[in-house]
């Protein structure tokens, strides 16, 4: 099987961030990504999805640190790197997307040249000219009257608006990985289909590889090409979305399928309570030591079908 | 024929907006248009939509929290707005509200006990030891223990603080709890619970409910009634069945339609149920095509009736 599948663009190894050097509140989590390939990191808050994804940045805050393990960009250890050479690989080869727009973004600068930043630190292009770039990426995440909008600022636009501004500033420099924690957890739902979309378009388009952080089921199902389940600082299982969805393996996920309410479920002989997560899951099933579980993954033909 | 718990009749919120120049005309921002809304004893109406169309502020009206511009709310057939409206003590005693972030809508310096019974104390319905005794009794019924009641918010997870936030709503015995997003703070694992004992409490307390909320799958499986607002104005009403199964203002449609669904994955894409058939060759309004300016005189429409209880606006 190995031998049709490209080399992962990020391949994380035993990777384990402790609170301090003695408390690990993650453990042994490995997964690959592939180039182009859309992976999704779904748990619930505090499960480590989010502290996995700002490590691979080198975003981590005292006191977290990664405490062992490897994340190999592109063949090479990020986590040996120094501090400078991180600095110059983050927002270049590597970008990232965060859940709330408002606070990422600078509410001082306008929009336009929080974009045409981008090209002036990692191209060493002109002011002038990477204003002009900034207004074409504006354009790309379709934003209305882009020459319009560069000159506002933050707080002048609404939250997708926002949203697609922080997507344009992480795909200005076209990375090879796109992380994105939780990016439409404060949006409406119609505008988060909008964002989504625009996401895997542009990423499809540029061969981006996607992590993306949620913990909406839905959006998992509708992004990603192959899924991994995140539960008390473990890895509990990766499989490839349908076969998730369709055929999940560890107690922990299938609890989770059965606790969300769904649409269309309810019959019309009365409200059923839902089923807790609790009553799915024995909590030793969710302490013990095991290994991740895996399946193979399918076809990459099927994955660009 | 007796009224019903809560009546909101031809409800206005509207909001200054400051002019665009010095001798510009006035604008006004109509946050809430006509609303007309009838809760029943014992069931939960939800109102859904986007984030700035209406219905928080909907709500507040109820909760006595915002002003309206126009138009009454009535409880059991008696106002709760205008000159002979109830004091707010007692109003504390009809309806209560549950807030989206537990956290934020707590006393960080209080313990849970002195929170909850200070209500208690306040409205002089019990105090001392019989005040304790209460306190126990509503962290017991929330699925708490009554030894939670020394311990500050800080000290619970998510689930648990909306578990103390339903218990603070109810120590005064409301009839009505708003329920304003009470789970989409939470963790979907959380939310099943959360969800399953406000369906209990409303079973055993004999509840009304007014949920607030964008998530629709919450909403079809808690949910007697359903309103969808869109700019101010409800675009469709009916029974939760009617909305599920047969939406039919265009607004609506999109809303379900762009629900992610896992389920869709599995079974290739997803069908939106038919739409109910309109009367004659009438236009939804307003036009979701366009964004409408809260500025504006909005069309003239009225609800139509399309099925039992099913009602979608359509122009004039």
């Amino acid at each position: 099987m190995n031998g049709i599948l490209p080399d992962p663009v990020l391949s994380v190894r035993n990777l384990r961030i402790g609170v301090g050097r003695r408390n690990e509140i993650l453990h042994d989590v490995s997964f690959d990504i592939l180039p182009g390939e859309t992976y999704g990191l779904v748990g619930e808050s505090g499960s480590g999805k989010s502290i996995t994804g700002l490590s691979v940045m080198g975003l981590l805050k005292r006191p977290l640190e990664v405490i062992g393990g490897s994340v190999l960009f592109r063949g090479q250890d990020v986590l040996k790197l120094g501090s400078r050479a991180r600095r110059r690989l983050r927002g270049d080869r590597m970008a990232m997307v965060f859940q709330e727009p408002m606070t990422a973004l600078n509410p001082l600068a306008t929009i336009g040249r929080q974009i045409a930043e981008m090209f002036v630190v990692h191209r060493g292009m002109g002011w002038a000219d990477a204003r002009r770039k900034a207004v074409e990426a504006l354009e790309s995440v379709r934003v209305p009257s882009p020459e319009e909008r560069a000159r506002s600022y933050p707080h002048q636009l609404s939250g997708g608006m926002r949203q697609r501004v922080m997507i344009a500033i992480a795909l200005a420099c076209r990375p090879d990985l796109l992380i994105a924690d939780e990016p439409t957890t404060a949006l409406d739902v119609t505008v988060q289909a909008g964002v989504l979309e625009l996401i895997a378009e542009l990423c499809k388009a540029e061969g981006t590889a996607v992590l993306l952080v949620s913990h909406d089921l839905g959006v998992i199902a509708n992004m990603c090409r192959r899924v991994g389940v995140m539960d008390r600082g473990r890895l509990v299982e990766e499989q490839d979305t349908r076969a998730l969805f369709a055929n999940p393996m560890h107690p922990y996920t299938r609890g989770l399928l059965a606790a969300r309410p769904r649409l269309g479920s309810r019959t019309l002989s009365g409200r059923g309570r839902l089923t807790e997560l609790d009553q799915v899951v024995a909590s030793e099933d969710r302490a013990r030591d095991t290994p991740t579980m895996t399946t193979p993954r399918g076809f990459q033909a099927e994955a660009t079908a | 024929m007796k009224p019903p718990l809560l009546e909101i009749r031809d409800l206005n919120v509207h909001f200054p907006l400051p002019r665009r120049s010095l001798f510009g005309p006035k604008r006004t921002l109509r946050a809430v248009q006509g609303v007309n809304l009838t809760l029943n004893e014992g069931e939960c109406l939800s109102i859904v939509g986007e984030s700035g169309c209406g219905k928080s502020t909907t709500a507040l009206a109820v909760m006595g929290l915002q002003e309206p511009t126009s138009g009454e709310i009535l409880f059991q057939g008696r106002p709760l707005t205008g000159p002979s409206a109830p004091a707010r003590k007692e109003r504390a005693r009809i309806a209560q509200m549950v807030f989206q972030d537990p956290y934020a809508s707590l006393n960080p310096r209080q313990t849970i006990g002195r929170m909850l019974s200070s209500q208690l104390v306040l409205h002089a319905i019990a105090r001392g030891t019989e005040a304790s005794h209460r306190v126990a009794d509503m962290l017991t019924r929330v699925g708490l223990t009554p030894d939670h009641a020394d311990r500050y918010p800080h000290e619970f997870s998510g689930g648990q603080r909306q578990r103390i936030g339903i218990a603070r709503a109810l120590m005064l015995d409301p009839k009505i709890l708003v329920l304003d997003e009470p789970v989409s703070a939470l963790d979907v694992s959380i939310q099943a619970q959360i969800i399953n004992l406000l369906m209990d409490l409303q079973e055993t307390l004999g509840l009304s409910y007014i949920m607030i909320s964008h998530d629709l799958s919450v909403v079809e499986h808690v949910s007697d009634h359903v309103a969808v607002m869109y700019f101010g104005r409800v675009v469709e009403d009916g029974d939760w069945h009617s909305i599920f199964s047969s939406p039919t203002h265009p607004y609506t449609r999109r809303l379900i339609g762009s629900v992610p669904d896992p389920d869709a994955i599995l079974t290739g894409a997803r069908a939106l149920p038919d739409a109910a058939s309109v009367p004659g060759a009438a236009r939804f309004s307003p036009d979701i095509s366009r964004r409408p300016d809260p500025d504006e005189q909005p069309e003239a429409s009225e609800l139509v009736p399309i099925g039992q209880g099913h009602r979608v606006r359509l122009a004039q």
